[in-house]
């Protein structure tokens, strides 16, 4: 059995018993595995993707997941490109955690070849929070923005 | 040489660039839809970009969605493999204006080439032997009635941008000629969103035998002999080997030296094919230059010894060749099952996961493939699940090791093509070489 369905069926567990953190030390290798909460940034530095983004996105049930639940509108980015949170560097950023947003208010700009692409509020509410960093690439369908609708 | 290559493919034809690129010590960029997410590619690419939905036009064939992945992971070089975007100049273009090169053609060779009724033209300047046909594409059906009276039949009318069967129509007396026209314009349009067609010869039963070529950007161009490809369905190749029985060395090395002198004509870079078609009385004729790295590159690979795919890697970073064509010997004989995830009868696509996936190895045996147990064949991606590839001393010694392969292959949870291409090998006709693109007529559904 691989790596990743050693550690897949540890997630399974994890979930299965409830657990927020799991360590298991066998044959010499130890890992560690430990659940994003909902304050946890789950992007990776600026300048560098979210590495190996299937994995990610296959063992994640951080902010996404919880969001979801949690009846919030997750705005995902629908292009590849540069997540900027504002028109330009000198301004100031379309929207912070807490603010309200009118569906269709532009949220951030996402740059892919040369284009700026507006990327709207599906819908209205407040925001609670901000996945990604300002200049930090972003894929397909990765969360940019959570929204409390009102 | 290059740091960082993004691959915009998937499938097996992802991972074998992924291997020339581990060879090379060139880290990786996978692209992936969302229905890629678990693929073998993005697993084991350096880094994975997911661009888009499972919809090709959305993902695999979103040039600005690919040209952002590699700018925002720093590639330098873009390696299409092959279908999807891989002779798109539009790619090539926006690839070399964003400063990351394009592992393929010049983008005016990709041009010329990829539209048939130029390609046609070019290589008729070239001295290469073409069939006879409309030099100028007819606009209207009426005119094109007019033409094939003048041309004769059995014709076929063809899309110039066309490829893969599409916008095809084969007429074989003038009452066919406005119907088939209206139809295969409708078909070339819809599928190319260009309805130019043009008129040829129709040759029954012909062989379909390839030339394989290497140029780089020094002068330097040299042919890896041919492949045999006349088994196919619905213009699919099934069954490809290399070299073909129904070459003497005499006439491969003539039509090689035209190859390459038509390369030079055109200026050609990179890996490409030529394909030709051979009637009854071993005549050749040009059909269509493919600007490419080609699915069945891996016959050629066996009995050449040479990597393409390293090879399109060192050409498209500036090297020389490093190789000429005296260096290029055929060593034995090598035989390549396409195993499609299809009905073997209707050849229906059949996508779903596969429950268990086995296929032997053994001397002379080399399998390329994305897939293993528990992995799933979408439907929105081509149904090719593996490319089993035989080597052997002879042709005889290559048959026996695809037969005995294919035996002990089990493939479940998904249809697929298996016990087919058993059939073909085993086949009478087959083991006696006596192949032509009409082969596959005596198991229906052609």
């Amino acid at each position: 059995m691989g790596d990743f369905d050693d550690i897949e069926r540890m997630v399974e567990l994890m979930d299965a018993h409830g657990l927020e953190e799991f360590e298991l030390e066998q044959w010499g290798r130890r890992v560690r595995l430990r659940k994003a909460s909902r304050s946890h940034d789950r992007s990776a530095g600026a300048g560098e993707l979210a590495p190996a983004a299937s994995d990610a996105a296959r063992t994640s049930v951080g902010p996404l997941g919880a969001a979801e639940d949690d009846g919030l509108v997750v705005v995902k980015s629908p292009i590849v490109g540069t997540f900027f949170r504002a028109p330009d560097s000198d301004s100031e950023p379309f929207v912070e955690v807490g603010s309200s947003v009118r569906s269709g208010q532009v949220l951030c700009i996402i740059e892919a070849m040369k284009l700026m692409n507006e990327i709207d509020a599906e819908a209205a509410g407040e925001i609670m929070s901000i996945f990604a960093e300002n200049g930090q690439p972003v894929q397909y369908g990765e969360p940019l923005f959570a929204i409390k609708p009102t | 040489m290059f740091r960082k290559i993004l691959i915009a493919n998937r499938g097996e034809i992802a991972l074998r660039v992924i291997y020339a690129c581990c060879e090379l010590g060139i880290r990786t960029v996978a692209v992936y839809s969302e229905a890629d997410e678990h693929a073998l590619h993005v697993r084991f690419a350096d880094e994975g970009v997911c661009i888009g939905p499972a919809r090709p036009m959305k993902s695999y064939l979103n040039v600005p969605a690919i040209i952002t992945a590699a700018q925002v992971t720093g590639a330098d070089g873009l390696h299409p493999g092959y279908g999807f975007l891989s002779e798109s100049p539009y790619l090539a273009e926006a690839a070399e204006a964003c400063g990351i090169t394009f592992i393929g053609p010049p983008i005016e060779v990709l041009r010329l080439l990829g539209d048939k009724v130029q390609a046609r033209q070019a290589m008729k300047k070239a001295g290469v032997p073409v069939l006879a046909g409309t030099a100028h594409p007819p606009e209207t059906a009426s005119a094109a009635l007019k033409a094939a009276r003048k041309l004769g039949f059995p014709l076929i009318i063809k899309a110039s941008a066309g490829g893969g069967g599409k916008g095809m129509r084969i007429v074989r007396d003038a009452s066919e000629v406005e119907h088939a026209w209206t139809t295969a314009q409708r078909e070339a349009e819809a599928v190319f969103g260009d309805g130019t067609l043009y008129l040829e010869t129709y040759i029954e039963a012909p062989r379909h035998i390839e030339f394989q070529l290497l140029a780089d950007g020094h002068g330097h161009v040299v042919h890896l002999g041919e492949r045999e490809c006349s088994i196919q369905r619905r213009h699919q190749k099934l069954v490809e080997e290399a070299p073909s029985v129904a070459l003497t060395d005499y006439q491969r090395r003539t039509l090689g030296r035209l190859v390459v002198g038509a390369a030079r004509t055109v200026g050609y870079q990179n890996a490409g094919t030529f394909e030709f078609l051979m009637d009854d009385r071993q005549d050749f004729y040009f059909l269509e230059a493919n600007t490419r790295l080609q699915v069945e590159h891996p016959v050629t690979e066996m009995v050449t010894g040479v990597d393409i795919v390293k090879e399109q890697i060192r050409i498209a970073s500036g090297e020389p060749l490093s190789f000429r064509q005296n260096d290029v010997v055929m060593t034995g004989h090598a035989i390549e099952c396409r195993i499609n995830a299809e009905s073997p009868e209707t050849l229906r696509p059949s996508p779903g996961v596969i429950r268990v996936f086995s296929m032997p190895g053994g001397p002379g045996i080399r399998i390329d493939t994305a897939a293993h147990t528990d992995s799933t064949i979408t439907p929105y991606y081509d149904s090719l699940v593996a490319k089993l590839i035989a080597h052997g001393r002879d042709r005889g010694e290559a048959i026996a090791r695809i037969q005995r392969t294919l035996e002990m292959t089990v493939i479940e949870g998904i249809e697929t093509t298996v016990s087919l291409q058993r059939r073909i090998v085993e086949d009478p006709d087959f083991i006696a070489g006596r192949l032509s693109t009409a082969f596959m007529d005596r198991y229906g559904g052609s």
